[in-house]
């Protein structure tokens, strides 16, 4: 039972980060949950020192705010200078995480960084914290929160699909109809910040950067249209889920390295197949030529 | 000595495959020396590859010898004007750079351009009329600007043969009337000009030689002879006839 | 800390320091112009499968060991990156970030391995993570005095032909030169330079080196050789302020700071050039 609740939880945060892992994907921002998974260490540094708490909404709060800032600078730089995005994005992320860093040693030494923690998560244990609403026992808080969180992605997803395929693709053509394509881009990394952070505490860094890009990819490689991505996206990101499950038992190592080790290598297989299914294409084209 | 004159290029099955796709359809043609030649064909003919496969860029199947020779001993004579958007015109290099790239397939990798270099890259620049600009960052320059530093790299060469994609992309009035004079220029020096090329009106009066693709050779001869409705409606079959052009008329 | 003024360890860290902000910042800056500005942190990433292989197939922390071990990881990094982005539909930021995820990924699952193998001797492991200049000895900083000679005597050889193969490599196979070549041999620098720096700055700290200083002087219209002399000397500069500054605040890091001061040079230069556009548009005007 315990093991079905962290599947089902793990998947439901996999979908979130695949959904809006691909859509980053069209935008040439692969590398935004990397970034943010980085500055987010600001943010929480931050609200420490402000709030003196090391409770967990007051950290949440900074790191979301620090994924934000993260996003919103990096875009602001690049749109308005010869930097290349993905050269702001880096110069953003990069100095927050390096200011984090000073300013622990300079003001918060006595605090216990769990670098553990950060980038594993602590997917084995989320079935001991459990929501009781009187008396009663809904099941662990962490599937609640992941349930949550692919609510909004999806309705997000699904009532602005439209706008968000047209300025993905075409964001001059956008703006020539009215849309902003402006405001929909920073909707989006908002949307990612959101994903990515909460899903951080939960699965920690490496399961999110993996998640947000790698099932994405995967279905880029194999669909030709965005609807038909995102599905694919999420059926991967399932399975991957479920394959590192059973990879991290086997081997007796941490769930959330498994699972995006997984991931990869569906990549890898799903590359495979293409290479092989163009080698045969060519192959018949050539017997019916000769 | 009573030898048969060296075609310039011969082509025998020459094609290209990527990752099991055909990208140039494999074709067998013979062109000879100091001419304009125009490459004509469809979007995804293959016109481009081409020339990147003629200069090794990207690998092919078949035989292609320049000067009945294989490229690796001839690469020096024979000079690439790739496609415009294919480099990153913010690059921190000014135009007088860019030229002097051109002497690199000279030079060894430990050589540094020598002051007969230098001249070379001075007196071409010269030559696209852009010795103003000389000093300017290329982020600044416009298109047809653009194009004609590419061109000055290729002179600077010194190559017989120029093998150019798509030189009248983008490119004003001013620029094009430009290149064209230098097309004449360089003919009477007896180079030979290989050009891919899009503005089907302009063939037959500065070209001498028209080559036609679409999934395979559909022409190759003389303008007079070779540019004409049949062969033409075979290159481009979904052409709009509204606005098909008259070959009688344009040969005139 | 303040026995380090007495000691004769400040100078060689100021040195170490120095050393590996001049080499990332030159050889960096290239990489960034190549619109791989991220691959500093990729190729970083993508060392630490390659430790966790060393410390699991030798059983030892020997540095130069490791730096073997994650070389050859970093490597098939580059390597799969350039083959993910030519020979599929895939563009550079979405290889660069899977080739990333992965790597660090399995990097994860061989560390979870290896403590809970409760192998000795592996408690260094977090050095090569977060790294420490304070802790630089004797043998490493003259690997990176060695390092750094090689980095710019290679650029300073290569330099007028990097520049042909970076900007437009298709063009440089049409004069006949070996561009595959050349890049590995690019490759190889880079990917040497961040894994050794990596366990004196840390890890994504060492992306920042090799990105920030160009990109610092990324906005000024300069030429790439004077834009990458100044983008070095800023590096220089951030390096032996930040040691100073790790020395005279008690328990501070070097690397962070070093990230920091070249942050704010950023600031610094992009205000700059809001004054000089504005000075640039009123003198049109007049």
């Amino acid at each position: 039972m315990y093991e079905l609740w962290i599947v089902i939880t793990a998947a439901l945060m996999a979908v979130s980060c695949a959904l809006v892992g691909s859509l980053l994907i069209l935008r040439r921002m692969a590398m935004l949950g990397d970034a943010i998974s980085h500055s987010v260490l600001l943010g929480i540094v931050i609200s420490y020192l402000l709030f003196e708490t090391l409770a967990l909404p007051a950290l949440l709060l900074g790191a979301l705010l620090a994924g934000l800032v993260t996003a919103w600078l990096s875009t602001a730089i690049s749109q308005h200078s010869i930097i290349q995005p993905d050269a702001s994005l880096g110069l953003v992320f990069i100095w927050m995480f390096a200011l984090a860093l000073v300013l622990i040693a300079l003001f918060a030494d006595h605090i216990h960084l769990d670098h553990h923690h950060i980038v594993f998560g602590e997917m084995a244990f989320l079935p001991f914290e459990r929501w009781q609403w009187f008396g009663y026992d809904l099941g662990p808080r962490a599937f609640w929160t992941a349930l949550v969180l692919l609510i909004l992605n999806l309705s997000i997803i699904v009532f602005a699909f439209d706008r968000l395929q047209l300025t993905s693709f075409a964001p001059s053509f956008a703006i020539s109809l009215g849309i902003s394509a402006t405001v929909w881009h920073y909707g989006l990394v908002s949307l990612v910040s959101i994903t990515a952070v909460a899903a951080f505490d939960l699965m920690g860094s490496i399961l999110v950067v993996a998640f947000l890009v790698i099932p994405g990819a995967t279905a880029y490689l194999l669909s030709q249209r965005l609807k038909a991505m995102l599905w694919i996206a999420s059926l991967y990101a399932i399975a991957a889920v479920i394959l590192g499950f059973g990879l991290a038992w086997w081997l007796d190592t941490a769930l959330s390295a498994a699972m995006a080790v997984m991931s990869g290598v569906l990549l890898i297989i799903t590359l495979g197949i293409l290479k092989m299914r163009a080698y045969i294409q060519g192959y018949q084209v050539n017997q019916s030529k000769s | 000595m009573n030898s048969t004159p060296i075609d310039l290029l011969k082509l025998k099955d020459f094609g290209v495959r990527l990752n099991h796709k055909e990208i140039l359809t494999p074709l067998s043609l013979t062109l000879a020396a100091k001419q304009k030649i125009a490459i004509i064909g469809p979007n995804g003919a293959g016109k481009s590859t081409l020339l990147k496969a003629l200069m090794g860029i990207v690998p092919s199947q078949g035989q292609a010898d320049f000067w009945g020779q294989k490229l690796t001993r001839v690469q020096q004579r024979i000079a690439y004007i790739p496609q415009r958007e294919e480099v990153d015109w913010n690059f921190p290099i000014n135009a007088y750079e860019l030229v002097l790239m051109g002497r690199q397939g000279q030079l060894r990798f430990w050589q540094r351009p020598t002051s007969q270099d230098r001249k070379l890259a001075t007196e071409n620049i010269e030559r696209v009329g852009l010795s103003d600009l000389m000093k300017e960052p290329i982020s600044y320059l416009s298109g047809g600007q653009k194009q004609r530093l590419f061109i000055a790299r290729a002179l600077c060469q010194q190559a017989d043969l120029l093998l150019m994609d798509e030189p009248f992309a983008g490119v004003d009035q001013t620029s094009e009337t430009l290149i064209f004079k230098l097309f004449d220029e360089l003919i009477t020096q007896g180079k030979t000009l290989i050009c891919v090329h899009h503005d089907l009106a302009r063939i037959p009066q500065h070209f001498d030689w028209v080559v036609q693709l679409n999934h395979g050779l559909i022409a190759s001869g003389p303008v007079k002879e070779s540019f004409t409705a049949a062969n033409l409606a075979k290159t481009f079959p979904h052409f709009w006839p509204g606005i098909s052009p008259q070959p009688e008329a344009l040969t005139q | 800390m303040t026995s380090l003024l007495t000691n004769a360890n400040l100078l060689w860290v100021i040195f170490g320091t120095l050393l590996i902000g001049v080499s990332a910042a030159a050889i960096g800056g290239l990489a960034v112009l190549r619109a791989r500005a991220l691959i500093g942190d990729v190729l970083a990433h993508a060392a630490i499968p390659g430790v966790m292989i060393g410390v699991i197939l030798m059983g030892s922390l020997s540095p130069l060991l490791l730096v073997t071990f994650a070389l050859m990881t970093s490597l098939i990094a580059y390597y799969l990156i350039h083959q993910l982005t030519h020979r599929t539909k895939l563009r550079t930021d979405t290889a660069l970030a899977i080739i990333l995820a992965s790597f660090f990924a399995l990097g994860m699952l061989l560390l979870s391995y290896v403590q809970a193998q409760h192998w000795p001797n592996t408690a260094g492991l977090d050095r090569l993570l977060f790294g420490q200049a304070a802790a630089i000895t004797r043998v490493e900083l003259i690997q990176l005095l060695l390092l750094t000679l090689v980095t710019l005597v290679y650029l300073w050889i290569f330099f007028p032909r990097l520049k042909l193969v970076l900007f437009n490599p298709d063009y440089a196979r049409s004069l006949g030169i070996h561009v595959a070549r050349e890049e590995f041999i690019f490759a190889l620098v880079l990917v040497l330079v961040v894994v050794v720096g990596m366990h004196i700055v840390g890890a994504i700290l060492m992306a920042g080196a090799l990105l920030i200083p160009i990109t610092v002087m990324r906005i000024w219209p300069l030429g790439l050789g004077l834009m990458l002399t100044a983008a070095a000397t800023l590096a220089a500069i951030a390096a032996a302020s930040s040691t100073l500054l790790s020395l005279f605040i008690e328990q501070s890091p070097t690397g962070p700071w070093m990230i920091v001061i070249l942050g704010i040079f950023f600031i610094l230069s992009w205000l700059l050039h809001l004054v000089y556009q504005h000075h640039n548009r009123s003198r049109k005007h007049v």
